[in-house]
């Protein structure tokens, strides 16, 4: 596993630590090595106005972590979305 | 380049940028995310323009080694430290404000007017949760909103 994707995978697990596994259904980490920027989406099992809050709060943290290493960005996805990968090269994490 | 807003003309946009966006509710119209977001932006800002912690490099340097006073005056949402881009409005509100809600409400504003913008639209956020987030963020502007690092840092000096 080269740096980048073990960084990606490192932001997967810890989105899934901090925000708490069990509240989310789908997560894709997409790692853009250029802009050293990374897109975190997530499909939450409670899309509750505080449960929202919540992720975003805990997400923060994760920010802080990773302020020197990648600039991140978390999207909440609706029901019906899917992880898809663009490119096999790219570092990511997924959880379907 | 207009010359740089005061506190007060940058809460009085942002109450304007309010007004806009109550009457895009009442239309259901997703655009309501992108005016909601930029008056909790114009409100942010006169809050960090006018925050005192920035008036000591040392202090600034206690919260985050990577915070210099031109972050408070910067101009885009986001930094990135590993691509040599410094620290964003977005970045200065998570490091000065993390408690009371503050940056959760002002992180989904901001991916909720990308999300408008660039995407497809909000997905699972709800426009009345923005409206209660940018009026949330106005009144805590209001209510003198500052870094509370502040006097932590003052104690241990």
């Amino acid at each position: 596993m080269d740096e980048m994707q073990a960084l990606a995978q490192s932001i997967g697990e810890h989105v899934l630590l901090y925000l708490g596994r069990e509240r989310i259904g789908r997560l894709e980490v997409l790692l853009d090595t250029q802009l050293m920027e990374g897109r975190v989406t997530v499909l939450l099992d409670d899309n509750s106005d505080q449960a929202q809050l919540m992720a975003f709060e805990k997400f923060a943290e994760v920010e802080d972590i990773f302020s020197s290493e990648a600039s991140l960005q978390l999207a909440l996805a609706s029901t019906d979305w899917r992880p898809s990968v663009v490119s096999e090269n790219a570092p990511a994490f997924v959880l379907a | 380049m207009g010359a740089r807003l005061s506190a007060e003309e940058r809460m009085d946009r942002g109450q304007r940028f309010l007004e806009s966006s109550e009457l895009l509710l009442q239309n259901g119209d997703e655009w309501a995310a992108v005016t909601y977001f930029y008056s909790a932006y114009q409100s942010m800002k006169a809050a960090i323009e006018s925050d005192p912690v920035f008036q000591s490099v040392s202090r600034l340097a206690r919260i985050n080694v990577h915070l210099t006073p031109a972050a408070q005056f910067s101009k885009h949402h986001k930094g990135s430290l590993a691509a040599g881009r410094p620290y964003g409005v977005n970045d200065v509100v998570r490091l000065l404000y993390p408690h009371a809600e503050i940056y959760a409400r002002y992180l989904r504003l901001h991916r909720a007017s990308v999300a408008v913008r660039y995407e497809s639209g909000l997905g699972p956020i709800r426009l009345e949760s923005l409206r209660d987030d940018a009026r949330f963020i106005r009144s805590a502007v209001s209510n003198n909103l500052r870094c509370q690092h502040f006097d932590d840092i003052d104690q241990s000096l």
